[in-house]
């Protein structure tokens, strides 16, 4: 493999990682903090392209996308909240099984409404022309929107952490994925939190869902296919960790991506490699704890 | 709940009960009054969705103007569609359901080869005729034959090899090959590269399948930079190819001065999807283009559709509305829609079709269609790019011969 190629392949790795790193983060935040697993992430994210295709197929210029992006990832992020409130939030005290088939029901009911409002159709939209072409990196071409899927991910990377280590809301919720009883006798208002921690897991999985939708076609089926990969990433990463969940985004972006160039008739398999090496290591995935 | 509230819940379904029986014994009667059913089912939901929409949309057009113009035989035809979900375990049943309950007198097939396997045994057990319009693999008339499975759309080995014959006549000879990973892909490629090695034996090529559904075809796109092939020829289709054109371009894999050249398969839903977008200038194929066939029953067929859901028809709607034509010729022929008399009617005959006159012949039962190559140009008339330079390889030169496909089932 040569640098060109390689600076080529490194690229695509590191922005395949950025956009399982926008769902694996909500997913991990929403399980740490609520010790909900959301079989409905991918549905929030699937809800993003699709509201992005259809604000960004009417606005124009570079504040038009911006604009569009931003507006599908709020609307997704209400979504999120209408969803806790209504839904998930009688389930906390019920078993793992109640909330999987409730959140499960979603994905049947998200998809359902997709269909009658969006077609069952597969979906594009523009790549603005600021973000469309190619840059020359040394002697290889870099795909600019690669890069601009790289700049979100590192910015969401470091707002959630500052989110989460600079803020009383980070601190609360740091409190809860340690001991959720302990923090409503202290007062704190746990069900405004709970509701506030899934609304912004949502507006991640929107957010993620916007910005791929200028990269590749938007069609149904999008929801299951990147939810399974998102939580193999945070398998992988440790359940209720950010870091694992960057590491784990890096490790299988940039597995999948030079596995795919070395040995392509494996390329199916990759992820589910990591993830197997992994939890031989360490069940409880790179920076999770052992269940107490 | 409490025992007072379960039981309330278990008296309500057992009212339920009656009622739904009533319901089964309904339809099982209404079969043999004023009417026959036909059912498809075909992919409603997931990414392959939009092609069994189109089925549906033409099969329910096709429907309507039968029963409007006083039925078939003098009965009125019902129409029974349900989502296969593209899975080969759901389909078998609602295919056992609807011949056991509803009675059917004709399935017609679903969009994924896989299913349609699964759907071919039923057929041959029950004895229903069926038709095949958009799933093409050529195990369907090779290995899986038998006498109630006809299909209408030209098959994989066609396919591929119509597009070596249109590529044998383009100057490149360094080829790369990009095709989803299942059953579709590889086969077509292979036909492909078998024609194409026979018409121009100094090609060399590369190859690679990605997933089907892949949403990153980023380092499939850099090795075939690396490789620095002359012409790419792509069996990627509807989302994937559009999310490899646009991640092609963006890589500047397309649409540059020294860019490979591109040879690939675009419908009419994709044509209308990218719009300004569509990769002007590149090699297509396509199934069955309204745009680049001239024929009354065409013409006609695009009006109405057009009329009745205010978009031109794509490939898998124009196969489906031939698939039903060919089935009520049948059935005009015999006379009745016993399905043995029907099958046989149906083996061998010539029917017009929107694509001309095609032949299921004996042999395989499979349709001498053609497949039609071009080059995209944009298209103000209908506001997408559509085919310029339009040929159509004929379905002679394609099919297999009768020792080939008796060669193929004793493999």
């Amino acid at each position: 493999m040569s640098l060109d190629t390689f600076v080529v392949v490194l690229v695509s790795g590191l922005s395949g990682a950025a956009l399982l790193f926008l769902v694996s983060a909500g997913l991990t935040l929403v399980f740490g903090a609520l010790r909900l697993i959301n079989m409905a992430h991918g549905s929030l994210y699937m809800l993003g392209a699709f509201l992005a295709v259809a604000f960004l197929g009417t606005l124009s210029g570079a504040l038009g996308f911006a604009g569009g992006i931003l507006a599908a990832s709020l609307a997704v992020g209400a979504a999120g909240g209408l969803i806790e409130i209504a839904i998930l939030r009688r389930l906390y005290q019920r078993d793992h099984l109640m909330q999987l088939l409730a959140t499960f029901a979603l994905i049947l009911v998200i998809s359902g409404a997709v269909r009658v409002v969006f077609g069952s159709s597969f979906r594009r939209v523009a790549t603005p022309d600021l973000l469309g072409g190619s840059i020359a990196v040394g002697g290889s071409t870099v795909s600019v929107y690669q890069l601009f899927l790289i700049g979100v991910a590192v910015t969401v990377a470091a707002g959630l952490w500052s989110l989460l280590y600079r803020t009383s809301l980070g601190r609360d919720v740091r409190a809860a994925v340690a001991d959720p009883e302990l923090l409503r006798l202290a007062g704190v208002n746990v069900r405004l939190l709970f509701t506030t921690v899934f609304l912004i897991g949502a507006l991640l999985a929107g957010l993620a869902g916007a910005v791929i939708a200028p990269y590749h076609a938007v069609s149904l089926g999008i929801d299951v296919d990147i939810v399974v990969q998102a939580f193999a990433v945070t398998i992988i990463g440790g359940l209720g960790s950010l870091t694992g969940a960057v590491v784990g985004s890096l490790l299988v972006g940039l597995v999948q991506s030079f596995g795919i160039y070395a040995a392509p008739k494996f390329s199916l398999a990759f992820i589910f490699i990591v993830l197997a090496a992994v939890l031989g290591l360490r069940p409880w995935g790179l920076f999770g704890e052992p269940e107490r | 709940m409490n025992r007072a509230g379960r039981r309330r819940t278990s008296l309500v379904f057992l009212t339920c009960i009656p009622l739904l029986l009533a319901a089964c014994g309904q339809s099982a009667t209404t079969s043999s009054g004023g009417s026959v059913t036909i059912a498809m089912n075909t992919s409603l939901s997931g990414s392959f969705g939009f092609f069994g929409l189109a089925n549906q949309n033409a099969l329910r057009l096709a429907v309507e103007k039968t029963n409007a113009a006083g039925g078939l035989l003098g009965k009125q035809i019902k129409l029974e569609i349900k989502d296969d979900g593209t899975k080969p375990d759901v389909a078998s049943d609602l295919t056992r359901t609807e011949i056991l309950n509803d009675k059917i007198v004709a399935l017609f097939g679903p969009v994924s080869s896989s299913v349609a396997l699964a759907e071919q045994t039923l057929v041959a057990r029950y004895k229903i005729p069926y038709l095949l319009h958009t799933s093409n693999t050529d195990k369907l008339t090779l290995q899986g034959f038998n006498d109630y499975t006809f299909s209408v759309v030209p098959n994989t080995g066609m396919e591929g090899r119509a597009n070596a014959i249109a590529a044998a006549k383009l100057p490149y000879t360094r080829y790369y090959l990009i095709g989803p990973d299942y059953e579709f892909g590889h086969s077509q490629l292979a036909a492909f590269k078998a024609r194409l090695t026979q018409l121009k034996p100094g090609v060399t090529f590369a190859e690679d399948y990605p997933k089907l559904g892949a949403n990153d075809y980023s380092s499939y796109i850099s090795k075939i930079q690396a490789y620095k092939p002359e012409i790419v020829y792509s069996a990627e289709f509807a989302g994937d190819l559009i999310t490899f054109l646009n991640q092609a371009k963006g890589a500047g894999l397309l649409g540059k001065p020294d860019s490979p050249k591109f040879f690939g398969l675009f419908d009419v839903d994709t044509l209308r999807n990218l719009g300004a977008a569509a990769p002007t200038g590149v090699y297509a194929y396509g199934r069955a283009p309204f745009f680049a066939i001239k024929t009354p029953q065409m013409e006609q067929f695009v009006r109405d559709f057009q009329s009745r859901y205010n978009i031109p028809p794509s490939d898998w709607a124009v196969m489906a509305y031939d698939a039903y034509t060919a089935w009520t010729e049948g059935v005009k022929k015999a006379g009745s829609f016993d399905a043995g008399k029907v099958t046989k009617a149906l083996s061998g005959l010539t029917f017009q079709s929107t694509r001309g006159p095609l032949t299921l012949r004996t042999v395989d039962h499979q349709v001498n269609a053609s497949e039609y190559e071009g080059v995209l140009q944009a298209d103000p008339a209908v506001g997408f790019d559509t085919f310029a330079d339009v040929t159509a390889v004929p379905g002679a030169d394609l099919l297999l011969s009768p020792d080939q496909v008796a060669a193929a089932r004793a493999a």
